[in-house]
């Protein structure tokens, strides 16, 4: 990773990220994975959301008319991310990525000039109304359903899993809107006010103890005509183009080589055998190559020459170390393992404990690592479904 | 590290092509069977081609080529099982080119591999020191284990320890290295012990000090490029196999169990991919070379042998035949799995370099 050189403005643009981090710093908590905000943060978080999209840090792969670059150099996004990680800064939350991809495609003029703004502002915080309780890898059975009244869709029913719910301002809703169509053709996606009357937000605990995802209940929620993306049935499309984005977002994860060093000095001051340092050397070897994939990923990415397994390869990569290196710490640091924050003897404040439980949701999120699988062997290798 | 560009394309394209051609499964096992073990006819058209000159500066006729450039010619003899020392020589010609090219042996030695007449193997030596060899006195003693194809070189480079450190000798094969075969699991590669009982180095030996080391970094990474080429050949055999193969009325490659079993060869032949390219790049940058290269060796070592083992059993009956090559590739990617450090060595490598402490 160390051999990854770029040209003299990539790094200028590296510096130009660096000082804007120490001028607009947030003092906020960067969040692993899926945690959001508290409420009370929300406010500094927009702003600092907002000053990074106002600096030019993001969105610059967007229409040149929506504030993108024309010449706009995707190696500038990993940028981005590297300098937030290293600098432990949070990076925008929501699906904000989802939405400007569906608005761009299909989205009406007046859609994009309200929304595509106050999206840069950090003015609206998404969230995304696609899971629900019997339609999870199977997303196209969903059922919750919305009902032409005049100029007004009315919808009825309940989404699961929704990341971010309880502080979102606007979500991106998929709903059926044609229950005698096939099942991926009756889906249309509209976009919903979080605060509209008969929209219920109910926290989810997780495993974890955390309740970082929520359910949303829809009773009779009237959305106006004009709320829909696209026209009716064509959800689907939308649904797959956004969620193609969000996987490539995904090539950037953090690296999961600094939890191993931990575990290498652990392993030092407890005078570990062999057998545990080559463990965690083979678990750096796996942590590098992860990010070298990752990496190579986003310089394909940028130079058009991704393939479409390059991201479930490198999900399925990323989260199953990630899963791995947290149990085999628990079990190296032996009866220690099984204690948690605040125990006054907790190991390295709890983290790997921690990392232990959370690394399972994203074996599971963002689309399950056994769909992943499936897609590299029907869409990347040409297997038969 | 960038996407590959169109010149390596057409480098790999053009390997590939005439691979694919002169280094049939019945050719490669007529060989093996050979007396010489040695594919004239190939070396010969390899060497018109100007593959050993791509190792050789061009002041002295060669190409010129970066060690990623080497990395894909030893990818591509891995696709096709070839055992040819032509992996061997472009490392010689590296190490020599890069380290001695002002010295007349080196220069007669860079010239012979741009022509195609010098064909070189390597006395690597395992690093847990089961073997050694000793230069005293302008003299070598000792024997090293596992030398490729040493019966058809006629150079070899071999790791020797000195007072002063560990030095490498390129030496010519009739200086007096006395070979004796070893018997491996890949029948398609001959491995020797080469003995050295007081051979006296003359004007045609070249001794690079502290090249020692980068031999054995060298080694690892194209022998890492050669099992990135039998993964990335096992898997596509593998792939082609499912859709073709049909039970219960079905191509096997719809059943799910087999699916997932050749998404994760897929991810494990990529990181082969990436691992490999990087190591060959941070020789080529000469930085954090040792992290790289054991980063690759831990992963690529186990992952061909992986995608080998998992290939054999997606094939079934069929691919433990004798006539069908799966095996010839399993038998490749263990050898080279366990050869020039063990994963595991490379594993306590790697942990002593970030930050534990090894031994």
């Amino acid at each position: 990773m160390t051999r990854v050189e770029f040209g003299p403005e990539l790094e200028a643009f590296r510096a130009q990220v660096r000082a804007h981090i120490a001028e607009h710093h947030p003092g906020l908590p960067r969040l692993p994975g899926t945690r959001s905000p508290d409420a009370e943060h929300l406010p500094r978080y927009r702003r600092w959301c907002a000053s990074l999209f106002g600096a030019g840090l993001l969105g610059g792969d967007w229409p040149v008319e929506w504030g993108g670059d024309a010449d706009h150099d995707p190696i500038r996004d990993y940028i981005v991310d590297q300098e937030l990680a290293d600098a432990k800064v949070p990076r925008p939350i929501g699906a904000w990525n989802l939405v400007c991809g569906a608005l761009f495609a299909y989205g009406t003029p007046e859609q994009q000039a309200y929304y595509l703004p106050r999206i840069r502002s950090f003015d609206d915080l998404w969230c995304q109304l696609f899971s629900e309780p019997d339609a999870g890898s199977d997303l196209a059975a969903l059922r919750t359903s919305a009902v032409r009244n005049g100029d007004d869709w009315v919808i009825n029913g309940q989404k699961v899993w929704t990341t971010h719910a309880h502080v979102a301002d606007l979500g991106l809703l998929l709903a059926r809107t044609d229950p005698q169509a096939p099942k991926h053709e009756g889906i249309s996606a509209f976009i919903v006010d979080m605060r509209a009357p008969g929209v219920t937000v109910r926290p989810l605990r997780e495993m974890t103890g955390a309740s970082d995802f929520n359910e949303v209940f829809f009773d009779d929620v009237r959305l106006p005509g004009d709320s829909i993306i696209g026209a009716p049935g064509d959800g689907w499309p939308i649904t797959r183009a956004a969620l193609s984005h969000e996987r490539s977002q995904s090539l950037r994860e953090d690296s999961a080589t600094n939890a191993v060093r931990r575990l290498a000095a652990f392993a030092v001051d407890t005078d570990a055998d062999a057998g545990v340092h080559r463990n965690l050397g083979r678990f750096y070897a796996r942590s590098a190559v992860a990010d070298l994939l990752g990496m190579e990923g986003v310089l394909k990415d940028a130079a058009g020459r991704s393939r479409s397994y390059d991201a479930p390869v490198v999900k399925v990569l990323f989260t199953e170390t990630n899963l791995d290196i947290a149990t085999y710490a628990l079990d190296l640091f032996g009866a220690r393992g099984v204690l948690t924050d605040p125990d006054p003897d907790v190991i390295a404040d709890g983290h790997f404990q921690k990392a232990f439980l959370y690394a399972r949701g994203f074996t599971i999120s963002a689309g399950s690592n056994e769909v992943m699988r499936n897609l590299i062997a029907e869409r990347g290798l040409g297997l038969p479904k | 590290m960038l996407p590959p560009g169109d010149d390596e394309a057409a480098l790999r394209d053009a390997c590939r092509e005439v691979l694919t051609k002169h280094s049939t499964s019945a050719r490669i096992r007529l060989i093996a069977e050979s007396e010489t073990g040695h594919d004239a006819d190939l070396w010969q058209l390899a060497a018109q081609l100007g593959w050993p000159a791509l190792a050789v500066p061009e002041s002295f006729g060669g190409l010129g080529g970066s060690v990623t450039d080497l990395c894909i010619v030893a990818e591509e003899l891995g696709r096709v099982v070839q055992p040819s020392l032509l992996v061997q020589t472009l490392a010689v010609g590296e190490l020599v080119g890069r380290r001695a090219a002002d010295d007349p042996a080196g220069a007669a030695l860079l010239e012979g591999i741009a022509a195609g007449t010098v064909i070189a193997t390597w006395a690597v030596g395992e690093p847990d020191g089961t073997d050694g060899v000793e230069l005293v006195g302008g003299t070598l003693r000792g024997y090293r284990n596992f030398v490729p194809d040493a019966q058809c070189a006629t150079h070899l480079a071999v790791r020797a320890h000195t007072a002063g450190g560990a030095v490498l000798v390129v030496l010519p094969m009739d200086t007096g290295a006395r070979a004796t075969p070893m018997r491996t699991l890949d029948i398609t590669r001959r491995y020797s012990r080469v003995e050295f009982d007081d051979v006296a180095l003359d004007a045609d030996c070249l001794r690079l000090d502290g090249a020692a080391a980068n031999l054995f970094e060298l080694g690892v990474v194209l022998q890492c490029a050669e099992s990135t080429g039998v993964a990335g050949r096992l898997l596509d055999l593998t792939v082609a196999y499912a859709k073709q193969r049909t039970q219960f009325g079905r191509p096997i490659g719809s059943f799910q169990a087999i699916k997932h079993r050749i998404a994760d060869l897929l991810i494990e032949a990529e990181g082969c991919r990436v691992a490999t390219r990087d190591a060959a790049e941070a020789i080529d940058a000469g930085s954090g070379v040792a992290e790289a290269v054991s980063v690759a060796k831990s992963w690529v070592g186990r992952a061909a042998s992986f995608v080998a083992s998992h290939a054999l059993q997606i094939h079934g009956g069929i691919g433990f035949s004798w006539e069908h090559d799966l095996h010839l590739f399993l038998r490749r990617a263990k050898v080279n799995e366990l050869l020039l450090g063990p994963p595991s060595w490379h594993d306590e490598r790697l942990y002593g370099l970030i930050g534990g402490t090894s031994g």
